[in-house]
This record gives structure tokens, sequence and C-alpha cells, in this order.
């Protein structure tokens, strides 16, 4: 499963420059390294991969990554090859059992046409060179 | 990408820090996910580990997760007990566990069950004399290469200290 980051035209990320500190650098990329081993082998929900698809917005999922703050990014498969991407496309955070920002699946989804339109420019692949700067 | 993610996480784990928090990761994300493969190579629900572990389904789902850390001992062994496994702890070298972290996959996790489990075969050896005893273990090798290629294997890069 190839990994990628939405980027807009600033170059910024969803994954790259979210984490606060360096152990949730570490378990950001942990959570980048495990999701392409094992969703390769077994799909992306099958096995492992920690993701809820958002009843609103189906197509959108949210993976859970664990470290100093609850991240739950919003993610989507594909667009252009649904069985071997995935890609990052909005920041948010479960604090409490709410998310913030509250409207980040719909931002999320409105990327999602975004890159399906422009997959190479709107998005960043996340090679293992790249994950040791997230 | 092994290679390059085995050398980025060699410097990386020169940082007391760094290595400690990626073993706290590995430990967790790799007893949830044993868990799940172990589940799912018996064809199980969580229902029916929850019900085999006197737990609850929510608790499976829970352990199931790789973000899931408040593992007790107690916990363990009861699930052990459910898939008929025995339970291993040790502490390991930051060598093994580069290897580990970089070489995991769900069939890595995967167990035979007792009634699977070559060591009992009714077709081995029952004698404790050594030379059988070695020839059984030679079976357990090639039945469960994973363990011991993975010790063989294990680049322990420069002793230092």
């Amino acid at each position: 499963m190839i990994p990628y980051d939405y980027d807009n035209s600033r170059g910024e990320g969803v994954l790259r420059g979210w984490a606060a500190d360096k152990r949730e650098s570490r378990a950001i990329r942990n959570h980048v390294w495990l999701a392409v081993r094992y969703s390769r082998q077994e799909g992306l929900n099958s096995f492992y991969f920690p993701v809820d698809e958002s009843e609103k917005k189906p197509g959108i999922f949210y993976a859970k990554i664990r470290s100093s703050r609850q991240l739950r990014p919003r993610i989507c498969l594909g667009p252009e090859r649904p069985n071997d991407e995935i890609t990052y496309l909005f920041r948010a955070i479960e604090d409490n059992y709410k998310i913030s920002p509250r409207d980040a699946t719909e931002k999320a989804f409105y990327r999602s046409q975004v890159v399906e339109e422009k997959p190479v420019e709107m998005r960043v692949r996340l090679t293992p060179q790249r994950t040791f700067t997230l | 990408m092994k290679d390059e993610m085995r050398e980025r996480l060699r410097e990386e784990f020169q940082d007391y820090e760094a290595r400690h928090d990626y073993a706290d990761l590995h430990l967790d994300s790799s007893i949830a996910l044993q868990i799940k493969a172990l589940r799912l190579q018996r064809g199980w629900t969580q229902k029916e580990l929850a019900s085999r572990a006197e737990m609850h389904q929510s608790q499976v789902s829970e352990m199931e997760q790789v973000t899931h850390s408040s593992w007790t001992l107690e916990t363990l062994k009861r699930v052990a007990r459910a898939f008929d496994l025995s339970l291993k702890l040790s502490f390991e070298s930051f060598g093994t566990l580069l290897y580990d972290y970089i070489n995991q996959s769900g069939e890595r996790h995967r167990r035979p069950s007792f009634e699977d489990d070559p060591a009992f075969s009714s077709t081995m050896p029952s004698s404790a004399d050594s030379e059988e005893s070695n020839a059984a273990n030679n079976v357990l090798k090639f039945e469960q290469p994973e363990r011991f290629v993975q010790v063989r294997s294990v680049d322990l890069g420069t002793a230092s200290g």
C-alpha cells in the first residue's frame, strides 16, 4: 500500500509537519510503516490499519494514531488505484470524544475530489526517506 | 525499502529516547497484530475469542487496536489460554528489535494450534534420548523456520560498550 500526503500549493501536507514533538513524529512514522507493510498483504481494514469509515461521507476514512494527542487523520483510498494507495487528506484530533475541527470530514471529502482531478500535483508520495522527516 | 529503513533506523536508534519509543510502539502493535492474526488463523470472530477468554467482545476489539497500550500480564495469559498457546516474554536487544520491526508481517504472527504443533505429533519420537530430541528440534526448526532464521539473520551491527 503506497501512502500519499495531500500537498497544497504552499507545500504543506497532512502528516508532514503535523508532529508536535519527536515522540509524535515517531508514532506517525510507525503508523505509516505499519500501514504500508500490512495493508499491502491484508487489505486496508482486513488486518491492520485502524480506520473507520465516515457515515457522513462514505469513502472518507479516518485512521487512529495515538501519541501525546489522539490523531485522527482523514484518508481516502486511491484515488488512482484504490487497492494500492491511501491518501492522507486532512488533519483531525480527537479530544474527549470530540473531533476537531468539526468539519474535518467534509474538508477531506472536498480534497479527495481535488486529488482525484490532480493526483500528481496535489499529492506527495511518502517514501521511507520522506517518512523520516515526518 | 527495507535496507533504507534499516539504515535510517540504525541511525535513529543511537538516541536513547528514540529507540525506547520504537520499542514501545513495536510492543503494542505486535501484540495487537498477533492477537488478530491468531484469531483469524483459527477462523474465530471477536465474540468467539471473547467467550473463550472470558471477556467482553469490546475488550477483544480494543486489544486488536495497535493503539492499545494498557496490557496486563493477566490479560495476556487469559488470551494465551484461549488460543491454547504458551506465552513467552523476554527482554531483547535492540538488534533483535530492529530485525523484528523491519520484518513484521502477518505470516510471522501465526502459530499452530496444539493439535497441529509438530512437536506433539503422534509420529514424532517420544523418547528423551538426546539424539531423538535433537531430531525433534530439527523438525521444529523446519516447521517454524522464521524463529530460528530470525536469530541467525539478525545484524547486530558493531558492538559497542
